[in-house]
């Protein structure tokens, strides 16, 4: 349909992944209620790669993306990065961990301080971290503000109330590009954005992420949007991860039964398509009291005894595939 | 009012707007949110309105039921439901219709439902007003169709407050109150932006099954193509104000002839394309509708834009049975991309 | 990352023409949103006449004004307003004119004193309170609460009559009870923005919180800060109007408002039934026109800084 194909980047040339998580877990205590966030999740990510991490409401995938950047605070679990153990840093550890993890936001609007002119939150970063003189400061945010379509002569001194959604969250971009980070969080980035402006953030997202070899994990609930920008997918549920491929491979063939059931209720533009199997029923368990076991159980077509009493693990079922599942499609 | 039989045009249309504008006054001068729009709906069909933010087809639906500002708004043009003018209406007249003829799905749950009050009550309500049904048997009614929305344990979730049900309950909790009294028209309006997309398709499932169930038309406002895809039987494209194309599903996707239908189908990333697929951008951003330039609205943004577009505003013409749309230069088999189904 | 300049000083990008059509977006979004709104000339006016008031009563030892504390007894008692005595004079011989000038002085000094402390006293903690959240901030707001639901008046009454009646004490006295009020309003402002993702942004990007505090929450937050403020100035004088109505202000000879108000009621209806209205009307109308300043002032200000957020 559409003209280039971009040449998927040669990733993982390092031995090392960049991005390490082990059983994480996240809880919120509200009164006497505690939240079950995230409860388990093991990951890596290696540089240079954008793992898409997607799931629908509720099942932690934001705030998982919070812990890894550090604005959340991990119950238990290692977060690995680069050399560093994020869980056991102090806080001035901490902050400078800033410049190298960083994060975007949902809302485009809320993302920006309406009283500061955008070339100045662009800069910011350069200026908490006394990086480079006022001029080569004011420089440097010229540079990503044009990087990313913002022509900084005519708009830099305008304020946030002055551009569209579309145009804020460029400026969140260059914002959180201005300091090279390593590892770039992207939380719904796209979600409350038109159909058009959507593309024109995603394809500005693929070439930055060429141009500063950054390592992306994306978090959305749109599957074909995560399947455009990702190379691997994660797929969670209820705080757990369910499955984790390669993006092309988990959406031909998925293993865990609660993707199959995403998969087949997403809408495409296409009258002729017709959909593989019945959407799922019923509703999300509540993450306060979880099933026992494997959490999807109440609503898979394919539970049996076992899925209640063990919870299952994350393993291979073929190279770069993992699935947690007794019962995986196709055994 | 006359039965109809549904579905053909031997029998007047179930709903007909035609002309429609609507302008809002604002200090800085008139904002022309809908500009001359027509349609038809038959009974029993349904109909998707397709369009970005700014594009008017929120206000279209809002004109449609008679739900915006009279003081602030300028609405000329003519909606016929069953041959009966309902544009400019007043409210008592209208208040004959809504909930027992045209009823409406809003958007956002949460702030559509109130807050404090139960929803049984909420049902129940449209029943006691508009039916005269006494209480018993309103609540009756009331938990029968909380049933038919696939709301599980209706018997204790009609004492719920809005704040107690999940997002998708909600949503479902409108559509009972929606189909309270049996509408032939029902407007959904957005419905399903901002659910899950599992809890999406149950929604868009549940809506299909009660409208075969009872013979209802309906319209789908919608910015999502991929919703009104599998589920509408015609198609009106819309872009600041203005109906660019209309057509029926299948003849929409397969030979669509506007440009800007094809750059938003081209815009959007499919699951059936590979990943880091490169999109294409439809550059810019839709016009100021308070300055609305000269011309076609969508010729600073066409790639297939030349001179006339600029400078002459094409109108919407029927080209082919059932399809119009308002270009000086549509696609053709040619320079079509091939925009479904890779 | 190329910084290429081509003459122009621009910087000219490889994917610069990519982006022509959104610099003719944002130009016509800019233009659809003027940035300058008016404040009016009523506005200017109503700040002429705070500052006027202000100056005279800072440079009120520069003018030619005769003693407001001693009488000259060559002039009329209680005499109208006429030659040498704009204002009239009032029981004890002294210029009216001059005491309503120096009176400005503890009207000013009270209002934007007692404002000011409650401002530092409550509205710092607010900030850090409703930035920080968490228990100081449930019992910082709890105690708020407890000490508006004590009726103040009553307290600075009893209070200032226990204590005293110095210019500086009522001050500090009616700052310190202003306090709860203050701190209410902005941390329920603070509140606002604190929640938002561009606060979160500034911690993700590594700024300390002081820095967020004084950067980010800070200007968001002064519009309200300094229209609520202009409203407290107002509502303490009228304060001071009332103590001093009582006895519980500065004590005389040193004018006030308050007291040349309380005074000249008193001494209305004079000894031969005429009416010496110029002993009430004068202090009354600069008490009235001095609120009716600061009122017009904050509420234009607030106005002139309610930004419209922005359409998606």
């Amino acid at each position: 349909m559409t003209d280039t194909i971009t040449e998927p980047k040669v990733v993982g040339t390092e031995p090392e992944p960049l991005l390490s998580v082990e059983d994480l877990h996240v809880l919120f205590h509200k009164g006497n209620t505690t939240v079950q966030a995230v409860a388990g999740i093991t990951f890596t990510m290696r540089r240079g790669e954008t793992l898409g991490l997607v799931g629908e409401s509720g099942c932690g995938k934001s705030t998982t993306g919070r812990a890894v950047v550090q604005v959340e605070k991990a119950t238990s679990g290692k977060i690995h990065f680069g050399d560093l153990e994020l869980t056991s840093l102090n806080r001035s550890e901490l902050r400078t961990l800033r410049t190298q993890v960083q994060m975007i936001f949902q809302d485009p609007i809320s993302s920006l301080n309406p009283r500061r002119k955008v070339v100045d939150i662009v800069a910011e970063p350069l200026v908490i971290w006394k990086i480079g003189t006022k001029e080569e400061r004011r420089q440097t945010a010229n540079a990503m503000l044009d990087r990313v379509g913002i022509d900084p002569y005519l708009h830099g001194q305008r304020h946030p109330r002055e551009f569209s959604g579309g145009q804020c969250q460029r400026i969140s971009i260059a914002r959180a590009l201005a300091m090279k980070p390593k590892l770039l969080v992207c939380d719904e980035i796209v979600s409350a954005l038109d159909v058009s402006v959507q593309a024109q953030i995603l394809n500005l997202l693929e070439d930055l992420k060429q141009e500063y070899n950054l390592t992306v994990l994306f978090i959305a609930h749109d599957l074909a949007v995560v399947k455009n920008v990702s190379d691997r997918v994660a797929v969670m549920y209820l705080g757990r991860l369910c499955e984790i491929a390669p993006a092309d491979l988990l959406y031909e063939s998925p293993a865990h039964h609660y993707t199959a059931a995403l998969l087949s209720a997403a809408v495409e533009p296409d009258p002729e398509a017709s959909r593989t199997s019945v959407p799922l029923g019923g509703e999300p368990p509540s993450p306060i009291n979880p099933p026992s076991g494997c959490r999807f159980r109440t609503r898979c077509p394919r539970a049996e005894a076992r899925c209640a009493e063990e919870v299952p693990e994350l393993r291979d079922i073929a190279p770069g595939h993992q699935v947690a599942c007794h019962f995986p499609i196709g055994t | 009012m006359s039965t109809t039989v549904a579905g053909d045009g031997a029998a007047p249309p179930l709903l007909e707007v035609e002309g429609l504008n609507v302008s809002f006054a604002t200090s800085r001068g008139p904002l022309h949110a809908v500009q001359d729009v027509s349609l038809s709906l038959a009974q029993g069909k349904t109909l998707g309105i397709v369009g970005e933010s700014g594009s008017g087809k929120t206000v279209l639906s809002r004109a449609i039921m008679g739900l915006l500002p009279r003081a602030s708004s300028t609405q000329t043009g003519s909606v016929r439901y069953h041959g009966q003018e309902i544009l400019n209406a007043p409210n008592d007249e209208l208040r004959k219709l809504w909930s027992t003829h045209i009823a409406m799905v809003f958007q956002d749950p949460m702030t559509s439902l109130n807050p404090v009050q139960r929803i049984g009550h909420q049902i129940s309500e449209p029943l006691k007003v508009h039916l005269k049904l006494p209480r018993g048997e309103a609540k009756e009614t009331a938990l029968s169709l909380l049933m038919q929305v696939g709301i599980p344990s209706p018997v204790e979730r009609y004492e719920n407050y809005p704040a107690q049900l999940s997002g998708g309950m909600r949503q479902r909790v409108m559509i009972a109150i929606a189909l309270a009294c049996a509408p032939r028209l029902l407007l959904a309006d957005e419905p399903t932006t901002g659910l899950d997309v599992t809890v999406q398709a149950q929604i868009l499932d549940l809506l299909g099954k009660l409208q075969h169930d009872r013979d209802m038309a309906m319209i789908l406002v919608t910015h999502d193509l991929g919703v009104v895809a599998t589920r509408t039987d015609e198609i009106i494209v819309m872009y600041a104000g203005n109906v660019v194309e209309r057509a029926p599903t299948k003849v929409l996707f397969k030979s669509m002839a506007m440009p800007y239908t094809e750059a938003l189908l081209n815009s959007m990333p499919r699951i059936a394309n590979p990943s880091h697929t490169r999109l294409s951008a439809i550059e810019g951003r839709p016009p100021d509708l308070l300055h609305a330039p000269a011309g076609c609205p969508f010729a600073p943004r066409c790639p297939y834009a030349q001179e006339k577009c600029t400078l002459e505003k094409p109108p919407l013409v029927e080209q082919a049975p059932g399809h119009s749309y308002a270009c000086w230069y549509p696609l053709t088999a040619e320079n079509r991309a091939a925009a479904v189904g890779v | 990352m190329s910084s290429v300049t081509a003459g122009t000083g621009r910087l000219v990008h490889p994917t610069n023409e990519a982006f022509a059509d959104i610099r003719g977006e944002i130009e016509a979004e800019a233009a659809a949103h003027p940035t300058k709104k008016r404040l009016g000339v009523f506005f200017w006016i109503c700040v002429s006449f705070i500052v006027l008031v202000a100056a005279l009563a800072t440079f009120a030892n520069l003018l030619p004004l005769p003693n407001p504390d001693l009488g000259n007894y060559n002039s009329v008692q209680n005499g109208g307003p006429g030659w040498g005595h704009l204002l009239g004079t009032d029981d004890l011989y002294r210029d009216i004119l001059s005491r309503l000038i120096y009176g400005a002085r503890v009207s000013l000094v009270v209002g934007f004193g007692g404002a000011l402390l409650g401002l530092i006293l409550g509205g710092i903690p607010a900030m850090i309170s409703a930035y920080r959240r968490g228990r100081v901030d449930t019992a910082l707001n709890t105690g708020s609460y407890v000490l508006l639901a004590f009726p103040a008046i009553v307290a600075v009454i009893a209070i200032v009559s226990f204590w005293g009646h110095s210019m500086f004490k009522i001050t500090l006295i009616i700052g310190v009870f202003g306090a709860p009020l203050i701190f209410r309003i902005v941390r329920a402002s603070t509140l606002s923005y604190a929640t938002r993702d561009f606060v979160l942004a500034a911690k993700a990007l590594g700024a300390s919180d002081t820095r967020i505090l004084v950067r980010e929450l800070l200007p968001n937050i002064m519009p309200t800060i300094v229209s609520f403020g202009l409203i407290v100035v107002a509502t303490i004088i009228v304060l001071e109007g009332s103590l001093a109505f009582l006895g519980l202000s500065v004590q005389p000879p040193t004018p006030s408002w308050g007291n040349m108000l309380n005074e000249g009621s008193s001494l209305l209806t004079g000894a031969k039934g005429q009416t010496n209205f110029w002993l009430v009307i004068f202090p009354a109308s600069a008490m009235f026109l001095l609120l009716f300043c600061l009122n017009v002032v904050a509420d234009k200000l607030r106005t002139y800084f309610d930004v419209t957020e922005i359409k998606l």
